[in-house]
């Protein structure tokens, strides 16, 4: 497979079986500020439902955003490592950006509140797949013309994990920072 | 006002498909149209008068809320965005108690920074579009003290195209929103603070207050008392919202 600049994603859920400290914190807060956010777009109290308070109202899908940032701590405190996922040897895959959604949630039944975080790398250099891991390497190792050494890592291929952005090698050079066809910033 | 009066209003006077995102972020949202009625009266202990709730006012596209996980619980706002100082003050106050200041209550509070971008999302201006998805800057809440009063620290906002300058905030109690609003600035201020160095490359708003069609008929209570700070070189806003709880 050709080698390639990479961003990878895990999408982690929490819902009312959260486990770890920090699944609790989000299960427990975004509940909490879901409550008191959706108020804006529930002023007659007429919705029980995450999915019915959108479907009145497609503004409303800005409260991932609004519940989002209450846990700003809690992922900030997770120092950029991906809580659940690791490389073959265990060592934490580290993360750049996150985005915070509301999948379900109900007024009136906390057990139905179920929310995902989707972390997202920073760049890899993906050099190819070995049966069901991908061989990669932090940073932009395309071009190394010194044949310098190059530290990777394997990661296995498995559910809630996807490749979210690419540059495939040989594709024309741009400037650094522009988007290409399947390169997303 | 109402959205439909704002669209129509704004589209009318702008008429530039451009900006057709933000005056639809920047509408009264039906559903947010608050129950409180703004005839509330209630005696101020303080003048002997009335006081009367805050105009209700759009939350705009993308308001944050905070919790103890939150990051944005905090008195500086300002997250490295540079503008002039601009320290806020603001006190609430409750119709329903004869105007007497309201400790604990929660206020939110966002605006842009000097170029007219808020964090939060991404959004577009006069230099282009930002994604501010991950950042927070400009945007805090704090729990009202025994006096009343919150306190803020941040850069003074600047503009974007179809709105004057304003910071909006929301009002909690006892995690029941009681009101949505915005707060205005004195059309002088905005001019001398847009020919600073600072702010000068966006140059002036073509807007004032009065043309405002967010605020225009809200000036009255929503128009907050800003001086000039000497030894900031800022400014300081005070400000008093009248919540009913």
């Amino acid at each position: 497979m050709e080698k390639a600049l990479v961003k990878l994603s895990f999408r982690q859920i929490i819902d009312m079986h959260a486990r770890t400290s920090f699944e609790k914190d989000v299960f427990q807060e975004s509940y909490n500020e879901f409550l008191l956010q959706v108020q804006a777009y529930n002023r007659e109290q007429q919705f029980t439902t995450w999915e019915q308070v959108r479907a009145a109202n497609p503004k409303a899908g800005s409260l991932n955003y609004k519940v989002g940032f209450s846990i700003g701590l809690f992922v900030k405190g997770l120092q950029q490592q991906i809580p659940g996922l690791s490389d073959n040897l265990g060592n934490p895959v580290a993360f750049e950006a996150h985005r915070f959604e509301i999948m379900s949630a109900d007024i009136t039944n906390k057990a139905a509140h179920k929310v995902s975080i989707v972390y997202t790398t920073g760049t890899l250099t993906l050099f190819g797949a070995l049966g069901e891991y991908m061989l990669l390497a932090a940073g932009d190792q395309l071009n190394n013309p010194d044949q310098q050494e190059v530290q990777t890592f394997m990661l296995k291929l498995q559910p809630l994990l996807s490749v979210s952005a690419c540059v495939l090698q040989g594709l024309p050079q741009r400037p650094r920072g522009f988007a290409t066809p399947c390169y997303k910033q | 006002m109402e959205r439909k009066d704002f669209l129509r209003n704004g589209m009318g006077i702008l008429g530039l498909a451009s900006i057709v995102p933000m005056l639809n972020g920047c509408g009264k949202d039906d559903n947010t149209t608050s129950t409180d009625t703004d005839t509330t009266t209630g005696t101020d202990t303080e003048t002997g008068g009335t006081c009367t709730v805050s105009d209700t006012e759009t939350d705009g596209p993308y308001p944050l809320y905070s919790s103890r996980g939150s990051s944005i619980q905090r008195v500086d706002i300002t997250d490295g965005k540079t503008g002039l100082p601009l320290s806020i003050v603001i006190t609430v106050r409750n119709v329903k108690n004869n105007c007497a200041v309201m400790s604990n209550a929660r206020v939110d509070i966002w605006h842009c920074d000097k170029d007219g971008y808020y964090s939060g999302y991404s959004n577009t201006g006069y230099l282009g579009t930002q994604d501010n998805t991950a950042l927070v800057f400009c945007r805090g809440l704090q729990y009202s003290d025994s006096a009343g009063q919150v306190k803020f620290t941040s850069i003074y906002p600047g503009w974007y195209t179809g709105r004057v300058t304003h910071i909006h905030t929301q009002i909690y109690v006892d995690s029941s929103l009681k009101l949505t609003t915005q707060i205005a600035f004195p059309d002088a201020i905005n001019t001398a603070v847009y020919k600073t160095s600072r702010y000068s490359a966006h140059g002036q708003n073509s807007i004032t207050n009065a043309q405002d069609n967010i605020i225009m008929d809200s000036l009255d209570n929503e128009l907050a008392t800003v001086t000039a700070n000497s030894t900031t070189g800022g400014y300081d806003l005070t400000h008093t919202i009248y919540i009913s709880a």
